[in-house]
Formats: structure tokens, sequence, C-alpha cells
């Protein structure tokens, strides 16, 4: 009969396979964003920039300081990451091309990936710490290890989500252990990293109260946390305009698509607004309504519900939805049977972008650093055209039956979040 | 004559006794031709030819004289005349193209082209499919016009068009510009898509490893910019899946020299047998510009032109790897930065070993 492994040994075998995983995919796969983002970190390297009223800062300078560190072993090739126009940041495919073609491709990917393995392997380990029950901990770190969403968005796109998940993992941690200042702390750097975990901010504050206590001291702690995180936030803007700063990169002046939708959203224009708002609203009275349980359980269990709602109505990018991995994963801790709808979530995930994908997005174009002849090799919505689509069943169709199927999986998801058990995993 | 048809009628006119006593020619074979009677043939498929026996040129024929008459203008026609086994070899013929003149007429033959007196000829009518034809029996040498209208062939493929090891220097003369004012020896970029157009080249590409391009930019920037060529083959014009990029830096005062590697046009498949034309599309950037030197660079050469080779560069090829190829060259793709390589395996190890040992502690 075989030896059972014990935790350790079970932790540190799982971290070696992940990281070895890991370690081969950086170099070899990315999105042209990648390389937007390189390019913006490099031309802020080389050109001095480093405050400026931009945001992101905890991701940008995190990037920065390990490509400042990648050009010890790299010969950046002269104008690799040249940009005429730093309002005009992202790509397009000539430029892209170049990167491509230039003969550190792989030095580079690999260094600008350097920082994601890092906080994503300290993501698997806050987890780890975070739920008790040994099986539990082992599945969590399994799926948080080995799911195809997150090693995508990562390691094949290439993109930053998971140090925005660190932190927000480290601060649930925090809550865990009912250290509200550094669970703030972490909070507020977590939404230096990305904008769209403001989303949390108000089941985060909901989560500090603490019902047994008296209502004053809860008024003092929450608003001392909410002014502490809205200082963070801003601080590093207020700095540089009283050091004289008036810099503004990468954001294009004459760009109005951000304002617009900021000003759609308030007046309600977009159509999966209304659901949301009140999927929210009603979640955030669920959170006062469970307040006899843990912080940390009511601001994790909060977190995903308010993600299966907002991806129930609403997708975006291929590689938003790694923000749905982490939060799940954190409610094992509490008895949720999470393993069977990940399972369904990462499955409809898959077909829903390889039937939604464009040429760059859900193809083989990710491997063009391996070589450019991965580029305008197909892709599955033109098979599908071909092959599979019949007059009633068109490829639009099943695009909103897959869509459809999506929201079914938030549904079943936020059932098993929401539902409380005490033992089972699947 | 049938409305669909094309109608055409071509004789070729038995003039051999005002030829300095040169022979005429007969007709050997007909192909996608068919026979409907002395002089008239009814054209049954894509490509239409005869092959006439050979018609006793000498170094001193200048001249290939036809009797042409047809209702419709004649646009395109090829004349092959080296004969290899039962084919014709292609880099060896004329090509008269955009004819706008029917009648009697004189194909001119280069200087640079001998018709050897013991070769037979072959005459292609390109853009007859199904038409009827009227065909003399003989093509004529001849080493004068006799006044008759001259075709200038528009393509010359005399064999020796094939790159010499020493390479070859393309002709400063009949550059085409777009959005360009000025000689190349001075221009100026007048508005936006610049680009210059080479004459024809018509040059086999065995042997060819790149384009040389020596220029010298406006001395008022030193910015990275990009340059594209386009090369036109036999199989398409041009297009920008078959162009390259390269991303240059100018140096005030100093020439810019450019390598635009071509080795793949006879190295992969679809293999591009003949480069026409080239094109070099400029950055738009003002003041005076030349462009020195246009070289087309052989294989032998290329150790020489090692140290231009572009450190930032894009293909955009028809010839593009798939499958087993792909994968292979996505290998040595990786393997090409060895140092990147021999540590990242290492790296791997490494790791691997540390985790191996932590697990066994």
């Amino acid at each position: 009969m075989p030896k059972q492994l014990n935790n350790r040994q079970f932790f540190i075998l799982t971290l070696g396979i992940a990281i070895v995983l890991r370690l081969g995919l950086m170099p070899f796969f990315g999105h042209v964003d990648l390389y937007s983002e390189a390019r913006r970190v490099f031309y802020a390297i080389e050109n001095g920039y480093y405050f400026d009223h931009s945001y992101r800062f905890v991701v940008f300078y995190i990037e920065m300081f390990f490509s400042a560190i990648s050009t010890l072993f790299i010969d950046v090739t002269p104008g690799l990451f040249h940009l005429s126009d730093p309002t005009q940041s992202t790509s397009n495919l000539t430029d892209y091309r170049f990167f491509l073609d230039d003969p550190n491709v792989y030095r580079h990917l690999f260094f600008f990936k350097l920082p994601y393995l890092i906080f994503d392997i300290a993501t698997a380990i806050v987890i780890w710490n975070f739920i008790d029950k040994p099986e539990h901990k082992k599945i969590a770190v399994l799926i948080w290890l080995f799911n195809p969403v997150t090693l995508f968005a990562t390691y094949i796109f290439g993109r930053f989500e998971v140090i925005s998940l660190f932190f927000l993992a480290l601060s649930a941690l925090q809550l865990k252990y009912d250290r509200v200042f550094l669970a703030s702390l972490f909070f507020a750097m977590a939404l230096q990293c990305r904008e769209i975990n403001l989303m949390f901010a108000p089941f985060f504050l909901i989560a500090l109260i603490d019902f047994k206590d008296h209502y004053l001291r809860n008024v003092i702690v929450v608003s001392l946390s909410a002014l502490f995180i809205a200082i963070l936030y801003r601080l590093p803007d207020w700095l540089i305009g009283l050091s004289g700063g008036d810099l503004m990169l990468f954001v294009d002046p004459s760009a109005s698509h951000g304002s617009d939708a900021f000003k759609k959203l308030l007046s309600l224009g977009y159509y999966w607004f209304y659901p949301i708002v009140i999927g929210l609203a009603a979640l955030a009275i669920y959170e006062w309504e469970i307040g006899q349980r843990s912080r940390a359980e009511r601001f994790v269990v909060s977190s995903s519900v308010a993600l299966f709602i907002y991806f129930g109505f609403n997708v975006h990018s291929v590689h938003y939805a790694a923000w749905i991995v982490l939060f799940p994963i954190m409610t094992m801790q509490f008895g949720k049977k999470v393993v069977l709808p990940f399972v369904a979530f990462c499955g409809t995930w898959v077909v829903l972008w390889l039937l939604k994908t464009d040429n760059g997005v859900f193809t083989l174009f990710l491997a063009a650093p391996l070589n450019p002849d991965f580029i305008g090799l197909g892709h599955f919505p033109s098979y599908f055209q071909k092959h599979i689509a019949t007059a009633d069943l068109s490829l639009y169709q099943t695009i909103q039956i897959t869509r459809s199927l999506f929201l079914v999986v938030m549904g079943f998801f936020a059932y098993r979040v929401l539902t409380r058990t005490g033992n089972v995993n699947v | 004559m049938s409305n669909k048809a094309l109608s055409l009628r071509l004789l070729v006119s038995f003039l051999a006794l005002s030829f300095n006593g040169y022979a005429s020619a007969e007709i050997v074979k007909i192909n996608d031709l068919v026979h409907q009677g002395q002089t008239s043939y009814q054209a049954r498929g894509n490509d239409p030819y005869i092959v006439f026996s050979p018609i006793g040129t000498n170094r001193d024929s200048k001249f290939l004289l036809l009797d042409v008459a047809s209702e419709q203008t004649i646009t395109q026609l090829q004349v092959f005349f080296k004969q290899s086994g039962d084919s014709f070899d292609p880099s060896y013929r004329l090509d008269f193209k955009d004819i706008t003149s029917t009648g009697k007429l004189a194909l001119k033959i280069p200087s640079s082209v001998f018709i050897a007196p013991e070769s037979n000829l072959r005459l292609d009518i390109d853009g007859c499919t199904a038409c009827v034809l009227e065909i003399g029996d003989s093509i004529n040498p001849s080493t004068s016009n006799k006044n008759l209208p001259e075709l200038i062939p528009s393509g010359v493929f005399n064999g020796v068009n094939s790159l010499p090891n020493a390479g070859l220097v393309v002709s400063a003369e009949n550059w085409q510009f777009n959005a360009v004012t000025g000689s190349l020896t001075k221009f100026e970029i007048s508005s936006h898509d610049p680009y210059l157009v080479s004459p024809k080249l018509s040059l086999g590409t065995d042997g060819l490893a790149a384009l040389y391009v020596q220029l010298k930019a406006p001395d008022n920037h030193n910015i990275h910019n990009d340059f594209q060529l386009f090369y036109a083959t036999e199989n398409h014009g041009f297009t920008e899946q078959a162009s390259s990029h390269i991303r240059a830096q100018n140096v005030p005062g100093q020439k810019l020299e450019l390598l635009f590697p071509l080795d793949f046009l006879s190295t992969q498949a679809p293999r591009g047998l003949t480069l026409e034309k080239i094109r070099l599309d400029l950055p738009l950037i003002s003041g005076s510009w030349s462009l020195d030197k246009v070289s087309l660079i052989s294989d032998t050469q290329l150790s020489e032109y090692t140290h231009l080779w572009p450190t930032q560069l894009i293909q955009n090829k028809t010839q593009r790897a798939t499958g087993l190829s792909l994968i292979k060259k996505s290998i040595s793709n990786i393997f090409s930065d060895t140092g990147f390589a021999v540590s990242y395996m290492v790296l791997i190890i490494l790791i691997s070993a540390g985790f191996v040992r932590a697990f066994n502690k």
C-alpha cells in the first residue's frame, strides 16, 4: 500500500509540480497586451518617469522592479520598447511582431512573468494557511495551482491578475485573525492593483462589523478603515500633485469611452447593470443578516457571490475570469462544496471562449513567441461556422446558449457558496 | 464567328525572302488548339501555344516578325526560346504584355538575348482559352523591323537573370515614386504612404540571400523608424502578406544600411522563383532623403553583410510552416538563444532537485 503523504510532503510536491509547470509555460506564450504592458514599464524605466497620475501603482511598481532586474540578464534591443506617443501605449500587431522576432523574446517573457509566478505561489501559500482542515486545504491548493483559468490568464495570455488576487487573499487571511488594520492595508493595496476590486469594498466594510460589539465601536472601526483605505487609494496621486508632478502617462486624453461608460453606468444605461445592482444590494443585506458569522467568512462568501452576480450578467475579456477563482476556493474553509461548480465553471469558460474568441484571444496566436507562423492559423468560430453550424444553430445562437449556461453555472456556484454545510467537498 | 468566342486571327507571314536569307519556321506542335482548316485553329484549353521548328536566327537577328490581325487586341504574348527535352525552360523567355496594336508586328529581341538557330521556338497566346485563331505556318527572324510597329518585351528572361555570385546592383533608373518628390539622389516625402518602386528585376531567386539598401535619412531626427519592403514574385504582386519590416535608428550624419533577408523565397514552399520588383516604404519624416544603393546579395556574399543583419525584423511570408515543421521550427527558435535555453533547463533542474530534496527531508 503506498505511503500516505503528510501535509508538508503534499504541499511541497504540489508546489514543485506547479512551479515546473509554470516555468514550462512562462517564456513561450503571450498576448499582445503583455507586450503593451511591458512597453509601458520599460518606457517609464528608460525615461525615469517613476511617478505619474495613472493608476495600478502596486502592480506597476512590481513590474518595474522585475523589469529593472531583467536588464541585468538581457541586452535590450534598442527601440524594442520605443513608444513615440505614451498616450497611445496599446501595441499594434506590427510593434508586437518586432517583439516576437526579438532574439531576447523568451528572456523578456520569462522575467516579465516572474512576479506573476511569485505572487501566484504566494497566493497558494496564503490559501494553504487560510484553510484549516487538511483535506479541504489540499483540494483548495490543487484547484488554485492547476485550474486552467489561472494558468491561461497568467502564463499563456500573460496578465497580472494574480498580484491583485494575492492581496485580496492576504486581506481575507488577516480578517480570519481579526487584524482589521492589516486587512484594510492589503485591501487598499489590492485596490491599487485592479479597479474592479472596488466592487468588494462594501462587502469588506460590512465584514468588519462585529455584531457582538458596541455599535459605536463598530462605527469607529468601519469609518477609520474606510478612511484608511480611501487615503491609501488617493495618497500617491496627492503626493505626486503636491510634489509638482503632473504626468499622466498612458492615458489617451482624447478617449472618452471610459467617462462615457461611467456616465452610462450611473444612468443605468447598461442592460446588465440592473440585475447586478439589485443582486449586489441584496447581497449586502444578506451579509448584514449573517452577521453572527466570522469576518473572514462574510467577506469571502459575499465577495464570491458578488463575482457570480457580476459575471453572470456581464462578460469581459477572457482573462478576467481569473477573478472568479480565488474567493470560491477560500470558501472551502467554511465547508462550501465548490469543486463540482468549479469544474462546471472551467468547462463552460473553455467552451464559451472557444466560441467567442477572435483571432488573437483564445487561439494559437498566443503561441506566436514560439514561432510567428502560429499567427493566423485559424480559430474555432470559423471551424464551427464551416462544419457545425446549421440554419437552426448559428454561431451567435450557440454563444448565447453557452452564455446562458455560464449564468446557470454562476447560479449553481452561488447556491453552493450560500448553502451552509459542514464537511463535504464535492 | 460566335459572339461567345474571342475571335482572333493570327497570321504569320512568309517573309523569308526579305530576311537576309534566313529560313522561316514551320509549326511542329500545337497545344490546347484544334486544327480547323489550313490556318485556322480553335483554342480548347487554358494553355494554347504553338511550337515552331528552328527558325535559323543568328547573332544579328533583332526582331521576330509576325503578322497579327485580330478583331480584338491581343494583350499578351510569350516567346520561349530554350528547349529542354520536350519542354521549354521558363527562365528563357520574352514577355510581351499590354499589347495595344495589331497587324504586322516586330517583336524586339534584346541585344542580351541570343536565340539559338537550332532551337525550337514556342509562342504562347495568353488569355485565349476558347477563341478561334488563324495562324500561318511561320515566324521569321530579321535584322531590322521592316518599318513595322515594334513590340518591346516587358520581361526578358534570358537565363542570366539568375543572381551572379557577386550580387547585382539594382539600376538607379526607372524607379517609380509615390508621395515622394525629387530624384533618387535627393527626394522629399510629400504626403502619406511614401514609397519607391524599383524597375522590373525579373531575377531568379536561386542563390538570392538578401536585399541591401543604403540610404540617407533626414538629419533632423534620431528615433527608431520602420521601413517596409514589399517583394513581388511570379506568384503575387505587392501585398502585406509578402513584405518585411525593419526597425532602424537613424544616426544623424550617417547613412542607413538595411538588409532585408529574402533567402526564403527559393528555400521555402511555396517557392517564389522570380523576383519581379521590389517596393520600399519609408517612414513619414520630412526633410531631404537619398537612396544611394540597392543591391541584391547572393549566398556567397552574405558573410560580408552579417553585421547588418537586422535585430528588429518582421517577415510576412506566404511561405509558412505548419504541422511538424512548425513544431521543429519552434524548438529550433528556443535553442537559437543558447544562453537562455541552457540557463532555463538548468533552472528547472535545480528547482526540481530542490523540491525533491525538501520532499525527502
